[in-house]
């Protein structure tokens, strides 16, 4: 990688790219946008200007209602980053449902990155939860559909066709594989318990009612060597219910950064149980693949392929 | 109260606001929803000027929250499930951010023959992690408040900054007498 010849002059191009961008902004106008937010300035003009004409009657009258009967927005006691956490956690340990969050991820290319053998999520990418479990449904460039996900069992399964099925015990998954799924997964619960314990958590919302409330979580400490850990979260969660609408998780792995994954609540319903295992995503006469009790076989060239697929996922650079 | 008197607020207001909303306006390419996240981005901070010292510390926390809302909103005008690789030095998007398709060639470029403009073509031709990092630093930021902006690491922000340069050099070069790097 080469060096700019001047950084210099092309850091005082951009400084006066900036200024002049800069002479021709309003401040007072924006002074007046924001003006009656100011502390010790009552909120109620702004919740008008907020809400504004075309808000809608329905959103007028909430507001309203507001306004006549409540008390200014400075003085409501907002509860704090941790018990609205706590309460969400609540939430999701009182009633394990099931819950659709659609994904966009974003990876790093990590040694970890490099050698893993597939890509993790590809276009139009959901993840259905319940507790711990979880399936992930995703589309082939074609177009063909194949799912993947962890049962109550703590079983891998992979599904690439309706067909075909690879399943993986809890006790011979890699440890590629087992990183994978953490860094995929979105165990809700677990997730909000290693907030309140390793994190630091604000309030980025405003408390104004009915607003979206918005927690931004970083981690106290860099995570031990070897472990998946979440870095800085963002969750934004539903005021009344405090069902976590969306979750953005930034993961690292020996202090690196190895993904950043967005997930969106989408739907919430009830599935059976089925549906968290392959059972759920093939067909009745569908191939497994699984690890066979007894001695292996002499050669079974289908089990050739699970067995190499597992060596893939075998780690390399220990 | 931490933050000052109302009248300090507006005064750091005042001083803050044309340095934040052309920041957002090059990050976001759109003048109006510009300034709807620097307007939200000041509402948050001036509800919580009770906690923070604002007229001293504002401008990296309302920097920093400009340029967290600026990509938050450009990854959600992109397509919902979009996968997405980013260079593992920078943090820069690969597919999911490309450059600016709007701004012109090169040689339109030379073609315009005026510096300035070639400055605001060349930036927007950066991704907007490297944009934000090359913008910062003119602005005299130090790494560390960059990396802290960016929330990546101060190595990771130093690679951004070193390839918007090196992309700006390139695009500048016809202006700069030679001075393309590459």
């Amino acid at each position: 990688m080469t060096t700019p010849s001047n950084p210099d002059r092309l850091d005082a191009l951009v400084r006066a790219h900036l200024d002049r961008a800069a002479a021709a902004v309003d401040a007072p106008a924006m002074l007046a946008r924001v003006r009656p937010v100011s502390p010790r300035t009552p909120t109620r003009r702004r919740w008008l200007a907020v809400a504004g004409v075309g808000a809608g009657l329905a959103v007028a009258a909430g507001v309203g209602l507001f306004l006549v009967g409540g008390p200014p927005v400075e003085r409501i006691a907002l509860a704090s980053a941790a018990e609205v956490v706590r309460e969400a956690k609540s939430v999701q340990e009182a009633a394990p449902t099931d819950r659709q969050y659609s994904v966009s991820a974003e990876w790093e290319v990590t040694p970890f990155q490099k050698r893993f053998p597939f890509r993790p999520i590809s276009r139009e990418a959901t993840v259905w939860t319940r507790g711990d479990q979880f399936v992930v449904q995703s589309k082939f460039v074609d177009g063909g559909e194949w799912a993947w996900g962890q049962d109550a069992g703590g079983r891998v399964w992979i599904a690439p066709t309706r067909k075909r099925v690879l399943v993986f015990e809890a006790d011979e998954l890699a440890e590629p594989l087992t990183r994978f799924c953490e860094l995929m997964s979105l165990r809700l619960a677990s997730t909000l318990g290693e907030l309140l314990e390793k994190h630091e958590l604000a309030r980025r919302d405003g408390g104004r009612p009915g607003e979206e409330i918005h927690i931004a979580a970083r981690a106290r400490t860099p995570a031990p060597g070897g472990v998946i850990r979440l870095d800085n979260v963002e969750l934004f969660l539903d005021p009344k219910s405090k069902v976590v609408r969306r979750a953005v998780l930034a993961k690292q792995l020996n202090g690196e950064t190895v993904g950043r994954v967005e997930f969106t609540l989408a739907e919430t319903a009830a599935k059976p149980d089925e549906f968290y295992t392959p059972r759920g995503h093939t067909d009745a006469d569908a191939l497994t693949l699984d690890r066979k009790p007894g001695p292996p076989p002499k050669f079974d060239l289908r089990l050739r392929f699970r067995d190499e697929l597992l060596k893939r996922f075998a780690p390399r650079d220990k | 109260m931490v933050g000052g008197s109302a009248d300090d607020l507006d005064r750091w207001v005042l001083a803050t606001a044309p340095r934040a909303v052309a920041y957002a306006r090059s990050l976001l390419r759109d003048p109006h929803q510009a300034e709807d996240v620097v307007q939200d981005c000041y509402c948050r901070l001036l509800a919580k000027a009770d906690t923070y010292d604002l007229p001293r510390d504002g401008l990296k926390l309302l920097l920093t929250a400009i340029t967290n809302a600026s990509i938050n909103l450009r990854t959600r005008r992109k397509p919902a499930f979009g996968l997405v690789r980013r260079d593992g030095a920078t943090g820069d998007y690969e597919a999911d951010d490309p450059p600016d398709p709007d701004a012109d060639a090169p040689d339109e470029l030379a073609i315009a023959g005026e510096l300035s403009a070639a400055v605001a073509v060349a930036l927007k031709r950066l991704p907007p992690q490297q944009r934000a990092a090359v913008e910062l630093k003119s602005l005299g930021h130090s790494q560390q408040d960059i990396a802290d902006i960016l929330g990546v690491t101060p190595t990771n922000a130093g690679v951004l900054l070193h390839r918007g340069r090196q992309a700006l050099a390139r695009h500048l070069a016809p202006f700069l007498g030679g001075e393309d790097d590459s």
